[in-house]
């Protein structure tokens, strides 16, 4: 049977592919795929069928079994709610969901913040209701760390790679909600009927994450550092 | 018209199909020994306390303020029936339902809140070959209707515990483990075998997630650590699928120990349904020993029940259906009341022949009866008049001279 698998638009892409094409998935091109929208391509024996989409849709596709597998953030997963196979996790685009203050609050701010602003309102909502703070959460679909400047929010949620954004708008990280990265995601009937291809596809990545972990182990460089040469 | 969230209507044909879907699955198991039973559509919500979660549950209050539930579940129900009412010499019982339970669902899950399902359940009778039984009923239910290629993922309680204790959890990490599967989270089931000491971890983790290949993994694990308990219920297991094999069930078979249900009162052996159309699972069952001890009582039970509601909309997807099953549209002019008999005592006949046959009540011209016979999906036209019947064929109609496919029939 053949597979169909959901790669997400954005800062996802290009890490997704090349770990797919070192995996050795056949005929995919992160150039091409953004082109075309779709692409067929062959793993081992299986053809794959590769779609282009929103990063925040890929979880409802393969909710609904429009596409076998996906590959998505942790953190657009989690937000999504959408009930899904969490396969492997895939290592690349790892960054945190942070809660981010403006520098002049003191302490960790319990108390003082009282409406925050992100682009996760779900897991965000969980995670206050969790510690016991009571605040309003707006929902923003971009440009999150202007908020507090502009008076919208005494604070924000979002995602930290390297924290460059944060400091030029003044914000300082003060607590870690989860660590996020790429995940391989399943619709759980593919999971049970497609069983064999699925396994073949994740047993190819796993293999593929085991040769690059030793890389950069013995090598002491960053697995994409290393790939790019 | 607005409704409220979480439920539908169902029209035509897709209400007919899920009744008749209803009825095949009825007549499969009153051939099998069982009693066809209904339960109330509410009951206390104390009921469901133990089993089922809260926020899922549609409450009611009654006129004393004591909380109902409206029936988010028919195991529970019909152990309380069968508690109360059935005859202890006449062990097992074998008892089936049909019915809608409602289920709250989040908002934007796209899940309906109200669905029918038709279930069995088979009350006394230990492990073993009732399983095989319900594992085979399942399977010729779903043959009954046609259903297009299944599959029954069968796993095990006991042997998912076993394993998730050879990999050195406790209690707690257990029971993060089985709440891992359930969402199928599976890296955080990785992460969490990762984290303890037990020295075959890693062994687990492949075994609960290899599907196809967990028995064989399982078995050489348990041998290899000798543990004399864990092969006894591997091979309790592997019987009752060996034993659903022999008796021909025709779905694939797959065995996989990563299979957690959302229920929490399983005790043994678990299954679930997936037809090759539907992103979920249709259906499913499993031994449910200690669901008794919520009455204070003691018997051994095995059940399965399927969602009818969306195993309906997979067949209407799959089957469309041909326009030769649509039967005849019978017309006359509506203002002789002597055609208008004829036209009944017609469609009568027809019906006796097992025909589906509506009688036309508004009348018009031969033009405007074709158009409305095509437009309700009938293959055939009679047109009564004179007291001779004309058979006009709907479907060669396009393009061709009306009336030149019209042939005579005599009714008698």
């Amino acid at each position: 049977m053949d597979l169909a698998i959901a790669l997400p638009k954005g800062r996802l892409l290009e890490p997704a592919v090349q770990l797919l094409n070192e995996a050795g998935m056949e005929g995919l091109d992160a150039a091409e795929l953004s082109l075309w929208g779709q692409l067929n391509c062959k793993l081992q024996a299986v053809t794959v069928k590769v779609l282009l989409v929103r990063d925040d849709d890929v979880p409802t596709y393969v909710r609904w079994g429009a596409t076998d597998l996906g590959v998505v953030g942790k953190d657009v997963l989690d937000e999504s709610r959408e009930e899904a196979i969490e396969l492997l996790d895939l290592k690349v685009g790892e960054c945190r969901l942070s809660l981010a203050v403006p520098l002049e609050i003191p302490g960790d701010g319990a108390g003082r913040i009282r409406r925050i602003a992100t682009k996760y309102p779900r897991t965000s909502e969980e995670y206050f209701r969790k510690i016991g703070w009571q605040v309003e959460i707006i929902k923003l679909h971009g440009a999150v760390e202007l908020a507090p400047a502009l008076g919208l929010a005494d604070a924000v949620v979002d995602l930290v790679a390297t924290g460059n954004t944060l400091r030029q708008a003044g914000l300082v990280e003060k607590a870690i909600i989860a660590h996020c990265s790429a995940r391989l995601i399943a619709n759980r009937a593919s999971f049970r009927l497609k069983s064999e291809e699925i396994s073949a596809m994740e047993n190819a990545l796993r293999q593929c994450l085991k040769r690059r972990e030793a890389l950069s182990a013995a090598g002491g460089i960053g697995c994409e550092g290393a790939q790019r040469k | 018209m607005e409704i409220p969230v979480g439920v539908q209507d169902v029209l035509p044909p897709l209400a007919q199909l899920q009744r008749s879907i209803e009825n095949e699955f009825l007549q499969v198991l009153a051939g099998a020994g069982f009693s066809q039973v209904c339960t109330p559509t509410f009951e206390f919500y104390q009921l469901y306390q133990q089993t089922q979660p809260e926020e899922e549950v549609y409450k009611l209050i009654d006129p004393r303020g004591r909380v109902l539930a409206v029936r988010p579940d028919f195991t529970l129900p019909v152990m309380r029936l069968a508690l109360s009412w059935m005859d202890r010499e006449r062990l097992p019982w074998r008892l089936c339902y049909v019915g809608q339970v409602f289920r709250l669902r989040p908002a934007g899950s796209g899940r309906n809140h109200e669905y029918t399902q038709v279930g069995a359940e088979v009350i006394g009778a230990q492990a073993g070959a009732a399983d095989t039984e319900v594992l085979w009923l399942a399977s010729k239910c779903l043959e009954s209707v046609g259903c297009p290629a299944f599959r029954l993922v069968v796993g095990d309680c006991q042997v998912t515990q076993r394993l998730l204790t050879l990999a050195g959890l406790d209690d707690s990490q257990q029971s993060l483990a089985r709440a891992a599967l359930l969402r199928g989270d599976l890296v955080a089931l990785e992460r969490c075998l990762a984290s303890s000491d037990g020295q075959v971890a890693g062994e687990v983790f492949r075994c609960l997630t290899a599907r196809g290949k967990c028995e064989e993994i399982a078995r050489t694990l348990f041998q290899r650590v000798g543990d004399l308990q864990g092969l006894r219920t591997l091979d309790r297991l592997s019987g009752i699928v060996r034993g659903a094999l022999t008796a021909g069930v025709r779905g694939q078979i797959e065995v996989d120990f990563g299979l957690v249900r959302d229920m929490s009162y399983y005790t043994g052996m678990v299954f679930e349904v997936y037809v090759d159309a539907s992103a979920t699972s249709i259906g499913g069952g499993g031994r449910y020993d200690k669901l008794a001890s919520v009455f204070g009582k003691e018997i051994e039970a095995v059940g399965f029940a399927v969602n009818v509601s969306e195993l309906a909309r997979v067949l209407c997807r799959v089957q469309a259906l041909s326009p030769e099953e649509r039967g005849y549209y019978v017309a006359c002019s509506t203002d002789e009341p002597a055609t208008l008999g004829k036209a009944l005592a017609v469609a009568n006949v027809l019906r006796r022949q097992g025909h589906k046959a509506e009688v036309d009540l508004l009348g018009g011209s031969p033009e405007e009866l074709r158009a409305r016979a095509s437009a309700k999906g009938y293959r055939y036209l009679l047109r009564i008049q004179n007291g001779q019947v004309e058979k006009v064929d709907l479907r060669q109609q396009a393009g061709a001279v009306p009336g030149l496919q019209a042939q005579v029939l005599s009714v008698h």
